[in-house]
């Protein structure tokens, strides 16, 4: 896997990596653990409304949302909305996904070192660094939640915008219809910005504090590099944000299912990108780290 | 690993599967109604283009429908749609005969009872047909009183002998209106019924031009319900106010009343969740007094807090 000359060129670097993981399959385990359990969370959600689940959710979406939540095809808002949540998919990238991501980082770095993969031997090397990589993962997401806050004061902003032409009008605008494509940056921003660490964490076994440090030492040489890096797989996520932004187009024709199989496919890409991701820059530290 | 994925897999599926199995079926009823609702929406949208085929279609699926789930609360209400379908179709006899369907496959639901005979009475007016209408509505009154449907029908009657050119008619229905809406309050006091009922004998006595004791009942019931939040919730208490200075600054050029009534009702409760509501509309009242113009309404604050 290791080469020398490869690191500057973010497709050739992409590539690589989506190579390496058809050479070794292995590297998806962990984000088929990932995929497991976001598909259970989306079917449990996906029965909430119905017997025998909605004798638990139902009080709770009746409380939260209002009573016709509860029925066909509102129910679908809900699963969307709730599937998607800030808070819900913090939850799981924080506490799960830190923890498969790390695996699949522990997996590389066996690949790379010419060792055999062993599932168990990468479960404990990652188990043991689980504290580090719990706030590996809470930082980026707390760093996306913080630069959404803000955010949302230009959206708030925008809002109370009342020229209906020229200039004030333009950027009102730019801003309400930037508002998906611009959070995707932002997610691409706060993770680029710690995308380092996970690799720091497991392939040198440093703490949070020594990752930290590795990774904005990597960042400062190559911060160009990694936002393309991180970037151009995020640009998959493209047509889901654009149909989940017109919905109020096709909202008569299109079946209300539509909102749950955007949201499933959503979250499908999420993993995509994630496995290009953190392969990718596993990939570029372990070039990095030969280098030295 | 291969093995841990199948796994995963097949709990994915058992999962889907069983609770897919335990489904009572109330959702996949919801989404059938829901569909067939969407085809009756586009029947609608230009009946006469609609070919015959597809009324029956549509029909014959809320019959399947019907059938499918025959204990679920929702089919109660399919006969009324069946019937409405008919309406569409102009074929008032098998709309009517869907209506009675309801009614003799349901004998103890006086609120369906009231809904398929306010179908049927509208069958009977879009045929012209005025004495069968007003014979239904009747018996609306008669058997349902104390449903909404029956709740209105005394008042709607006026507007029908009205609308056909009937004024002795019409006379009539307003003074049974008068008496039917006077003896729930006295029947049953304090209740939804008759808080409604004496919405509606206002609306009566505005009918009849008696405007001035129409806003003083209004008023009266202000000062009576102010406690039961049930019944004057923030939609009731803003129809209501509008309702007074609709009636008495546009029609009786009267600002004096409506002040006097909301004064009242703050001397009497002067922590009220509505009073800083009723203390700017008093105010705005005042304003436009001065200035002699229009009206001018402001929206009822949701929260109690908000008023604190």
């Amino acid at each position: 896997m290791s080469s020398q000359g490869k690191g500057k060129q973010p497709i050739t670097l992409i590539k690589t990596a989506i190579s390496t993981l058809f050479i070794h399959p292995a590297i998806l385990f962990p984000y088929a653990i990932i995929a497991f359990y976001e598909f259970l969370i989306f079917e449990l959600l996906f029965f909430a409304p119905r017997y025998p689940l909605v004798n638990f959710f139902g009080p709770i979406i009746r409380k939260l949302e209002g009573d016709i939540f509860l029925h066909y095809p509102f129910s679908y808002y809900v699963l969307a909305k709730w599937f998607q949540s800030t808070l819900l998919q913090s939850i799981i990238s924080v506490v799960l996904n830190s923890f498969f991501i790390g695996m699949s980082v522990a997996i590389i770095n066996a690949i790379n070192n010419g060792q055999p993969v062993v599932l168990k031997a990468a479960f404990k090397r990652t188990l043991a660094s689980y504290v580090h990589l719990f706030i590996g993962v809470a930082l980026p997401v707390a760093t996306m939640i913080g630069l959404s806050q803000l955010h949302e004061l230009v959206i708030n902003r925008a809002l109370i915008i009342r020229s209906t032409t020229g200039i004030y009008y333009v950027l009102k605008q730019a801003v309400l219809l930037s508002i998906p494509y611009f959070n995707l940056l932002l997610a691409v921003f706060s993770t680029a910005l710690f995308i380092y660490v996970i690799p720091s964490i497991i392939i040198d076994k440093k703490k949070i504090f020594g990752a930290l440090v590795s990774n904005f030492k990597i960042l400062w040489k190559s911060s160009g590099f990694t936002f393309l890096v991180l970037l151009l797989p995020a640009l998959l996520y493209l047509p889901v944000i654009l149909l989940q932004s017109t919905t109020s187009i096709y909202k008569n024709a299109a079946p209300p299912e539509l909102l749950g199989i955007l949201a499933l496919v959503g979250i499908i890409l999420s993993i995509v990108i994630d496995i290009i991701h953190y392969t990718t820059m596993t990939t570029y530290y372990l070039l990095k780290k030969e280098e030295k | 690993m291969k093995k841990i994925i199948i796994i995963l897999l097949i709990i994915l599926i058992s999962v889907f599967a069983g609770l897919t199995l335990l489904d009572q079926g109330r959702y996949a009823m919801e989404k059938k109604l829901w569909w067939a609702q969407k085809q009756y929406e586009q029947i609608a949208r230009d009946p006469k283009a609609a070919p015959d085929q597809n009324y029956e279609d549509l029909v014959n699926q809320y019959r399947k429908i019907a059938n499918q789930f025959p204990s679920a609360a929702l089919t109660r209400k399919i006969y009324i749609k069946i019937g409405k379908v008919y309406l569409l179709k102009k074929d008032y006899v098998k709309a009517r005969a869907a209506f009675q369907e309801s009614m003799t496959r349901y004998p103890d639901d006086s609120v369906l009872h009231s809904e398929a005979l306010m179908h049927m009475g509208s069958s009977f007016e879009i045929e012209a047909k005025y004495d069968e209408a007003k014979r239904t509505y009747q018996q609306i009154i008669e058997q349902y009183p104390l449903t909404d449907i029956g709740m209105s029908m005394p008042m709607y009657l006026i507007t029908l002998n009205s609308k056909i050119g009937r004024p002795a008619d019409a006379e009539k229905a307003s003074l049974e209106a008068l008496a039917f809406y006077e003896a729930i309050p006295k029947k049953d006091p304090e209740t939804k019924y008759a808080f409604a009922a004496q919405r509606m004998l206002a609306a009566v006595y505005f009918a009849r031009g008696d405007t001035q004791k129409g806003i003083n009942l209004l008023g009266q019931m202000l000062t009576k319900y102010a406690d039961k939040s049930e019944l004057m919730t923030p939609q009731q208490i803003v129809l209501i106010v509008k309702t007074i200075n609709t009636m008495s600054v546009a029609n009786l050029k009267d600002y004096d009343t409506p002040i006097a009534i909301y004064q009242d009702f703050l001397n009497q409760n002067p922590r009220h969740q509505y009073g800083m509501y009723l203390q700017q509309t008093i105010n705005g009242l005042k304003e436009l007094k001065e200035k002699n113009v229009g009206i001018r309404f402001q929206a009822v604050p949701q929260s109690q807090d908000a008023q604190r």
